[in-house]
């Protein structure tokens, strides 16, 4: 009987983009879920930030949270900015990395997705993350609800999972998409959930980490 | 719990407006009484604020998604054994048979290049060419005996994947090689075949090990060349070009330029 992972007494990392930059986003439930399974976690969200930010010092356009184990979260303004992943893991040498990350390199407001850019930055971080051995999860976006100020569309956020489901090993990829039917959990801008929609996501996301071996 | 997909931020401002409009004055045939009709407002923006309370995340800001153009690359590679120079603006590289070829250097998609590449002994030759969002564009310099010429390789790739290795194969030879192919080096297993001058074919396969032999003409031309192990995740091409012994195969990892 193939058992899964087993959370407790492992040390997780976290980082992505806006889904972690709040409390009331990823950062809240997510980060609960994970620690109620006995886990220890430390979360870094930068708002905006896109993969191949995480493999050097870039500053963050629109803030940021950070939030360790039960603490409230940190919320970081103007100075927030991403940590270089390779000097984050080398720091806190946890047992399993997981990114959230994906919609900041959709291009919903743009006509056609950036592949080549989006495969650069994708790879560099991926690079980045396999050159430490660590295990590494990668969650790609949720369906989120068509229009909203970021122009999001389902037919883009299925060519972007499509394509990371591809090309972030060696990080197993989480899909999504899977969790829901396309505009079933309600957002505020149709890219960021609402207190509820982040709870069924981060619930999901839990139960699809402990499938995982 | 599952909630339809809504703009909570819309609906109480909604409320909200309701809320600051005069009602209409009722009649026993339509409307329900004022002070009723006043209820059920309150009574919606008051389920809607408590709604709205639990379930409101805080507002982001609007960031870019992504950007305006998918990114270009761009590489000079020497298919010589003599070193050339590449200059464009103040950067300027050597490429010779210990590093025959850059990195593809990342540009903003519909970027216009120029540069120049010298063969000690030939005229410089000058080269000028923009590139298509999402291109990969090889600037290839293959030296004659005192002349020198820029073919260029072109693709707009769309088989990126972490899982296998990305091999193309392109034909330089200029009819050196006639219906030039590749095939696994000692295994009657095509690789490609019938490449058309110029143009690149490229497929995914697994990351092995691979020795590959050049055929003409349906005949195997030159000996075999080992690829070495190729890696998940990374893409390679292999290149005829001409050669005074004829034509031979030159192997190119396609990798970014840090």
């Amino acid at each position: 009987m193939f058992l899964g992972i087993t959370l407790a007494g492992l040390s997780i990392l976290m980082i992505g983009d806006s889904h972690l930059a709040s409390p009331s986003n990823l950062t809240g439930p997510l980060n609960d879920k994970l620690l109620d399974s006995g886990a220890e976690v430390h979360s870094l969200g930068v708002c905006g930030a896109h993969a191949g930010d995480w493999t050097k010092v870039t500053k963050g356009i629109c803030g940021g949270a950070e939030r360790r184990g039960r603490a409230k979260a940190t919320l970081v303004g103007s100075t927030a900015a991403t940590v270089p992943v390779k000097q984050l893991i080398a720091k806190e040498k946890p047992d399993l990395l997981v990114v959230v990350m994906g919609d900041t390199i959709a291009g919903y407001d743009k006509p056609t997705f950036s592949r080549a850019y989006a495969w650069q930055n994708v790879t560099a971080l991926t690079k980045d993350i396999a050159s430490t051995g660590v295990r590494c999860i990668w969650v790609g976006p949720a369906w989120g609800s068509e229009g909203g100020k970021y122009g999001k569309t389902f037919a883009r956020v299925e060519q972007v999972s499509k394509f990371l489901s591809s090309n972030v090993a060696p990080c197993t990829y989480v899909d999504s998409l899977k969790f829901s039917k396309p505009g079933q959990w309600a957002t505020i801008d149709g890219q960021h959930f609402t207190i509820n929609g982040y709870k069924l996501w981060a619930d999901a996301i839990l139960k699809e980490i402990q499938k995982k071996p | 719990m599952q909630e339809k997909s809504i703009h909570i931020h819309g609906a109480i401002a909604t409320c909200m407006r309701a809320l600051s409009m005069k009602l209409p004055r009722a009649t026993a045939a339509t409307l329900p009484p004022r002070w009723f009709a006043g209820m059920l407002v309150l009574l919606a923006c008051t389920s809607g604020a408590m709604l709205g309370r639990g379930a409101v995340a805080a507002e982001m800001p609007l960031y870019p998604t992504g950007p305006d153009e998918d990114s270009s690359f761009i590489r000079f590679l020497n298919a010589g054994s003599r070193p050339i120079v590449v200059t464009s603006g103040k950067a300027k590289t050597t490429l010779g048979t210990d590093r025959p070829s850059t990195g593809y250097l990342p540009v903003a998609g519909g970027s216009k290049i120029s540069g120049q590449l010298s063969l000690q002994g030939a005229k410089p030759k000058a080269v000028a060419l923009q590139l298509a969002p999402g291109e990969f564009v090889t600037v290839v310099a293959i030296p004659g005996v005192d002349t020198l010429s820029t073919p260029l390789l072109r693709e707009q790739p769309d088989d990126f994947n972490a899982l296998k290795a990305s091999l193309g194969f392109a034909d330089l030879s200029a009819g050196a090689c006639r219906q030039p192919g590749l095939q696994v080096a000692g295994r009657n297993v095509l690789l490609f075949e019938h490449a058309s001058p110029g143009k690149v074919q490229r497929r995914l396969i697994n990351p092995v090990a691979l020795k590959v032999q050049l055929i003409c003409a349906g005949k195997p031309q030159g000996l075999p060349l080992d690829l070495g192990r190729l890696q998940a995740g990374e893409r390679y091409s292999v290149i005829v070009t001409p050669s005074g012994t004829g034509p031979k195969l030159m192997f190119a990892n396609d990798q970014v330029a840090k």
